[in-house]
C-alpha cells in the first residue's frame, strides 16, 4: 500500500456504506444522509473566512483520506498506548473507561451502583445499538451551518456517550480515550470522525476526561495531512453541574478539527478546561450556549505550541437569556516557530439582561519565531450587563529567567517553571481527580520535547 | 552561498508591462517585464499577502492589487503605503531567449 | 467639566436638537455638476481647476478601480449598499474664489458660518482658518507670522497650483487610490481639503482649523489633505464638520494623509456632528517616522453611517502614535469607529483609548488593529475600549485583532461594556441634579480623557452637544 490511491472516505457512498455495515435504523441513516446534503451545500471554508483567517487548509486534501473504522472490534485486552496506562493512575477513582484505539475499543466496566441507577457510559456504537431511543434526539437536537460539523454528522464512526439520568451524581470522573494511527504506511492520510455526547439529566453532576490523540505509525509515509473532526456535544439539563476536562495530543500528520458545544440550561453549570498540546494544524471551536436564566459557565483554555504547530481556537459564548454568567480564561505559550490565532466572541442577546461575561485571553511568546494573534470581540444587545474582555501579548520576564538561571536552574528548566507557572491558575482550577498533576506532567514533556 | 539560478521562463512569455507568476524551489516568483528590463520579486504583499503578480505594473513599481501598495521591483522597497515592510527580491538574468531566476 | 458649568447650560430641549447647525440655506451656486459618477463629470472637475495632466489621470485611474472593487464586506453592510452613488451630486462650486477676508465671502455663506461661529472662534483662538462649503474652500487665512515662518497652510486646489512639485511627490503615498472603495471614489473626485506643510524646527502653537460644510442635498463632499511635518515640526489641526437635515442622504468621504518625518509632532483633532442623513466614510492614515508622535483625537456625534478607522503606521525607531476616540450614537446612528496601529520598527509605541455611548436605539462598534511586525522588538501597545448602553434597544459591538509577529513585545488591551451606575445617578439625585442633568454630568465624565485633549472652547462645545443629545432621553 505504498502508492497514493484514491479513496472515498468524504463522499455519500460512505455515509450509505457506514449506515448499513453498522446496520443501523432507518432515521439514523435519514439523519446522516440530511447531514451529508447540508455539507455538500456549504461553502468550503478559505483561509480568507474571518473564523478561519491563517489556517491552512489548504493544506488539507480531503480527497485521499482512508477512514479509520473506529471501535469496529471490542477487545477488553487491546493495547492501550504506555502513556494512557500512566494517565489512568492519575484518575483512580474513575467511574468507568472508554477507549477507543484505533479499530479496537475497550469497553468501559461501569460501578454496579451506577449501572443501578441508570448511568451509561460506552462507545457511541454500543449506545446506538442498545440505546437508540434514548440517544436519538441527542442526535439532531444541536444544528449546525459548519461545514466540518455537517460533515462529522454524516460520517461520524466511533466516539463516546455519557449518560447521566436526573438526579443521580457521580463522584469521580469517566475517561474516554480516541487514539489512533495517523500514517498507515501508504502517502495518504487517514481520518477519523469521533463523535461525543455527555447528556446530563436535572440536577445530576458528573465530571468527563475526553482524551483525543494520535502518534505516527512505524512505517511513516504519509504525504498528506491526516484528518481528526472530532464533534462534542453536552447538554446539561436545568440544576445539572458537568465538569470537562479535554486533551489534545496530535501528532504533526494531523489537521485536527474539533466543536465543543454546550449547551446548558436554567441554573446548570458547566465548567471545562481544554488543554491543546499538538497537531500541525488545530482549528478548534468551543461554543456555550446559555440558555435559560441562571446557566453558569467557565471555560480555561491551555495552548503549548511547537515547531511548524498552528493553533486556532475560537470560542464563542452565548447568552440567550437573562441572568446569566460567563467567563473565559484561555492561555496560549507558543515555543519555536508555533502560531496561534484566538478569537473570541461574546454575544449578548436584547433579552439577556443582568448577563454577566468575562474573557480573558494571554499569550506568552517563548520563540523568536512565534506568532499569537488575539481577536476577542463583544456583541451587546442588552444593556443591563457588565461584560469585559481582556488580551496580552509578551515574551518571557527577562528578569525572571535570569533570576531562575542565577539559582541554578538550566535554561530548560527554568523556561518549564516560567510556562508552568503561567498555566498554574488554569491548572489549579481544575478540581476533577488528580487531573491537574497528570497536566503538568504532560505539559513538561510537551516542553522538553519527549 | 551563491544561490543556484533556475530557468523559470523564455523572454517572450513575460511581455513588456506584464507579470507573470512562476513557482521557483517552492516559493511564487512574480517576473515583471518593465520597459524590456527583467525583474524578479516575491508574489506576496507585505501588507496583508495579497497576490503581487495579479497586480499592475505602474513605472518600475508593482502595485498589489487588493489595496494598492506598490513596490520598487527593482530593490522591493515600498514606494506607496499601505505595505510598510519591502518585498523580497531576486537575481534575475536573461540568458539568450531565456529567464533564469536565483532563488 | 464642574458641575456649575453644566447647571449654567439649558437642557430645556427634549430630544435631539441640532437646530444650530441643521438650517439649510437656499442654493445659488456657480457650477452644480449633474447628478452621478462619470469620466465626464470627473474631467470637468479637473478642467474646471485647470490641473495638470498627471492629476487628471490619477483621477481617472481612480475612478476605474472605483467602478471595479467591491463593497466592503464586513461593518453596516445593509446601510453602506443602500448607498445610490447615481443619485448624488459629485462637485458644487459655490464661489468663485477662495477669499481671505470674512468680508469679502459670498454673503449667504459668510452668514452661515457667522451661524456656526467660525469667525469668532478664529478671532479668539485659531493660527489659521479654512471653510469649505460643499466642494471647495470659499475662506482661508491665516497668520502673517506664521506665513513668514514658512508654514504652508492652503486650500488642496490652491496647494495643488502653487507647489505641485511636492503634492505630487507625496499625494497617495499614504493612501492610494486602491486601498478601499471609499478612497479611490475620494481620489477620483476629490475637491478641497486642506494641505499643511510646517518646516524643520518650526512649532505651530496655535491650531490650525478647518471646517467643512454640507449644504445641498444629496451632495457629497470629498475633500481631500494632506499634512507633512518636516523634522522636529510641531503642528495641531483641527477639523469639524456640519450639514443640513434633509429627508435624503448625503455622503461624506474623505481622505486624509499625515507624514510625521523624524522627531516631529502632528496632533489631528476631529469633532464630527454631521446631520443623520450623511454617510462619513473616511479614510485617515498617517506614517510616524523615527522620534516622531502622531495623534488622532476623534469625535464622532453626527452623521447616519460614520466607518471610520484612524491609523498610524510607526515606521521609524521609537514613533509614538495614539488615538483618542469618543462616539456618541442616538436613534438611526451607527457609528463605527476604531483605529489601527502597526508597528514596523523597533521600540515604537502605541495607545488607542476609545470611548462610546448608546442610547435610543443606536449602535457603536469599536474595530481596531494593532499589529507588530516581526524584527520590532520593544513594541509596546495598550489599548482600552469602554461601552456604555443607555438603553436596552441600543448596541454595542467590539472587534480588536492583534496580530503580534515579534516575541519581545508588550501588547495589552482591554474592553469593558456595561449601563450607567445606578449608585453614582442616585447619589447624584439625591445631590438635587434631575436624571438628565446627572446621566450628562456621568457621560461627560466618562468623555472627560477624551474632552481634557480639547482646546477649551471645543471642550464647552462638545459637552453643550453632549447635554442636548442626553435631554429627555433616560427614563
Amino acid at each position: 500500500m505504498s502508492e497514493s490511491k484514491s479513496v472515498n472516505t468524504i463522499a455519500r457512498e460512505r455515509v450509505d456504506n457506514l449506515a448499513s455495515q453498522n446496520g443501523e435504523p432507518e432515521w439514523l441513516k435519514e439523519l446522516r444522509v440530511s447531514s451529508w446534503e447540508a455539507y455538500l451545500q456549504t461553502p468550503m471554508p478559505t483561509g480568507r473566512d474571518e473564523d478561519w483567517r491563517k489556517t491552512q487548509i489548504e493544506s488539507l486534501d480531503l480527497s485521499n483520506l482512508n477512514a479509520i473504522d473506529l471501535s469496529t472490534k471490542s477487545d477488553v485486552k487491546a493495547k492501550l498506548p504506555q502513556w494512557f496506562e500512566t494517565a489512568l493512575t492519575f484518575f483512580d477513582n474513575h467511574s468507568g473507561v472508554v477507549a477507543e484505539v484505533g479499530q479496537a475499543s475497550v469497553p468501559a466496566k461501569l460501578p454496579a451502583e451506577l449501572v443501578a441507577k441508570g448511568v451509561i457510559f460506552c462507545t457511541l456504537k454500543e449506545a446506538l445499538r442498545d440505546h437508540a431511543e434514548l440517544i436519538r434526539p441527542y442526535l439532531s437536537l444541536i444544528d449546525s451551518d459548519q461545514k466540518f460539523v455537517l460533515m462529522n454528522k454524516a460520517l461520524f464512526n466511533g466516539g463516546t456517550f455519557l449518560y447521566v439520568p436526573a438526579n443521580v451524581e457521580v463522584e469521580g470522573p469517566f475517561v474516554s480515550l480516541t487514539h489512533f494511527t495517523s500514517s498507515n504506511g501508504s502517502p495518504n492520510g487517514v481520518a477519523i470522525f469521533p463523535r461525543l455526547i455527555a447528556v446530563l439529566g436535572n440536577h445530576s453532576k458528573a465530571s468527563l476526561v475526553n482524551i483525543l490523540s494520535s502518534e505516527a505509525g512505524k512505517e511513516n509515509k504519509t504525504t498528506l495531512r491526516s484528518l481528526a473532526n472530532a464533534l462534542v456535544e453536552v447538554h446539561v439539563a436545568p440544576g445539572a453541574k458537568f465538569e470537562y476536562l479535554e486533551v489534545q495530543r496530535f501528532d504533526s500528520n494531523v489537521f485536527a478539527i474539533t466543536r465543543t458545544h454546550n449547551q446548558v440550561e436554567q441554573d446548570a453549570s458547566v465548567k471545562s478546561l481544554t488543554v491543546a498540546l499538538g497537531g500541525s494544524q488545530v482549528k478548534g471551536d468551543i461554543v456555550t450556549v446559555l440558555n435559560a436564566h441562571g446557566a453558569t459557565s467557565d471555560l480555561q483554555g491551555i495552548v503549548l505550541g511547537d515547531t511548524d504547530e498552528h493553533y486556532s481556537f475560537n470560542t464563542i459564548q452565548k447568552h440567550n437569556a437573562p441572568d446569566t454568567t460567563s467567563n473565559i480564561n484561555f492561555r496560549v505559550a507558543l515555543k519555536s516557530n508555533a502560531q496561534s490565532i484566538y478569537q473570541g466572541i461574546i454575544e449578548v442577546a436584547k433579552i439577556a439582561q443582568k448577563t454577566a461575561a468575562f474573557q480573558s485571553n494571554k499569550n506568552l511568546l517563548l520563540g523568536s519565531e512565534a506568532r499569537a494573534d488575539s481577536i476577542p470581540k463583544l456583541e451587546i444587545l442588552a444593556d443591563d450587563v457588565k461584560c469585559s474582555h481582556g488580551a496580552t501579548v509578551g515574551p518571557v520576564d527577562r528578569e525572571q529567567i535570569f533570576y531562575l538561571q542565577s539559582r541554578g536552574l538550566s535554561a530548560p528548566e527554568a523556561e518549564e517553571l516560567i510556562v508552568t507557572g503561567f498555566f498554574r491558575q488554569i491548572l489549579e482550577a481544575c478540581t476533577i481527580g488528580r487531573a491537574k498533576e497528570w497536566v503538568y506532567d504532560v505539559l513538561a514533556e510537551k516542553i522538553h520535547g519527549v | 552561498m551563491s544561490a543556484e539560478f533556475s530557468k523559470v521562463a523564455s523572454k517572450a512569455d513575460v511581455p513588456e508591462g506584464h507579470v507573470k507568476v512562476y513557482t521557483v524551489e517552492k516559493k511564487r516568483i512574480a517576473v515583471c517585464n518593465v520597459a524590456g528590463k527583467f525583474f524578479a520579486v516575491a508574489d506576496l504583499c507585505t501588507h496583508d499577502g495579497g497576490p503581487l503578480g495579479e497586480g499592475e505594473l505602474v513605472e518600475n513599481t508593482i502595485e498589489c492589487p487588493r489595496h494598492g501598495a506598490r513596490f520598487d521591483v527593482a530593490t522591493g522597497a515600498v514606494v506607496c503605503m499601505p505595505a510598510v515592510i519591502p518585498i523580497a527580491t531576486y537575481p534575475c538574468e536573461e540568458r539568450g531567449d531565456d529567464l533564469w531566476v536565483a532563488v | 467639566m464642574s458641575a456649575e458649568l453644566i447647571q449654567d447650560q439649558s437642557i430645556g430641549n427634549i430630544g435631539n436638537d441640532y437646530s444650530q447647525y441643521g438650517f439649510q440655506d437656499k442654493e445659488d451656486y456657480i457650477f452644480k455638476s449633474g447628478r452621478g459618477l462619470t469620466e465626464e463629470i470627473v474631467r470637468k472637475i479637473s478642467s474646471m481647476k485647470n490641473e495638470p495632466e498627471w492629476m487628471l489621470k490619477y483621477r481617472l485611474r481612480a475612478l476605474s478601480i472605483f467602478l471595479k472593487k467591491p463593497m466592503p464586506k464586513w461593518g453596516n453592510c445593509g446601510l453602506l449598499d443602500s448607498i445610490d452613488f447615481e443619485n448624488i451630486f459629485y462637485f458644487v462650486r459655490s464661489s468663485e474664489r477662495s477669499e481671505k477676508n470674512w468680508d469679502d465671502v459670498p454673503e449667504g455663506i459668510k452668514q452661515t458660518f457667522d451661524r456656526l461661529g467660525i469667525p469668532e472662534a478664529e478671532r479668539k483662538f485659531l493660527a489659521g482658518v479654512t471653510a469649505q462649503y460643499e466642494s471647495e474652500v470659499v475662506y482661508h487665512s491665516i497668520r502673517e507670522d506664521l506665513l513668514a515662518q514658512g508654514v504652508i497652510f492652503l486650500d488642496m486646489d490652491t496647494a495643488l497650483r502653487e507647489h505641485e512639485d511636492i503634492i505630487r511627490k507625496h499625494f497617495g503615498t499614504v493612501i492610494p487610490a486602491a486601498d478601499n472603495k471609499f478612497s479611490a471614489l475620494n481620489s477620483a473626485v476629490w475637491s478641497g481639503g486642506s494641505f499643511v506643510w510646517v518646516p524643520e524646527g518650526i512649532r505651530v502653537e496655535i491650531p490650525l482649523q478647518a471646517y467643512f460644510r454640507i449644504n445641498a442635498e444629496n451632495m457629497g463632499q470629498f475633500e481631500r489633505t494632506l499634512i507633512i511635518a518636516e523634522p522636529g515640526s510641531y503642528v495641531h489641526y483641527i477639523e469639524g464638520c456640519t450639514a443640513p437635515t434633509y429627508s435624503t442622504d448625503s455622503l461624506h468621504s474623505a481622505v486624509v494623509e499625515l507624514i510625521a518625518k523624524p522627531g516631529s509632532h502632528i496632533r489631528y483633532t476631529t469633532i464630527q456632528n454631521w446631520s443623520k442623513n450623511v454617510y462619513n466614510l473616511v479614510t485617515k492614515r498617517a506614517v510616524a517616522h523615527a522620534d516622531s508622535k502622531v495623534e488622532w483625537v476623534d469625535g464622532n456625534l453626527g452623521s447616519k453611517l460614520t466607518m471610520k478607522y484612524p491609523a498610524i503606521h510607526l515606521v521609524g525607531e521609537r514613533a509614538h502614535g495614539e488615538v483618542l476616540s469618543i462616539a456618541f450614537a442616538g436613534e438611526d446612528q451607527h457609528q463605527d469607529a476604531g483605529a489601527k496601529m502597526v508597528h514596523a520598527a523597533p521600540n515604537t509605541t502605541s495607545m488607542i483609548v476609545s470611548k462610546s455611548i448608546s442610547k435610543n436605539g443606536g449602535r457603536t462598534s469599536y474595530r481596531g488593529l494593532v499589529k507588530v511586525h516581526p524584527n520590532c522588538p520593544g513594541s509596546k501597545s495598550n489599548v482600552k475600549c469602554d461601552a456604555l448602553l443607555l438603553d436596552e434597544k441600543s448596541r454595542s459591538d467590539t472587534y480588536p485583532t492583534m496580530e503580534i509577529d515579534e516575541k519581545d513585545v508588550t501588547i495589552e488591551h482591554e474592553a469593558t461594556v456595561s449601563k450607567v451606575g445606578e449608585e453614582q445617578l442616585f447619589y447624584l439625585m439625591s445631590r438635587g441634579l434631575t436624571q438628565d442633568e446627572a446621566t450628562a454630568m456621568i457621560i461627560n465624565g466618562f468623555f472627560e480623557p477624551f474632552t481634557k485633549e480639547l482646546p477649551l472652547e471645543y471642550a464647552v462645545e462638545l459637552n453643550r452637544l453632549i447635554q442636548l443629545e442626553m435631554s429627555g432621553s433616560v427614563g
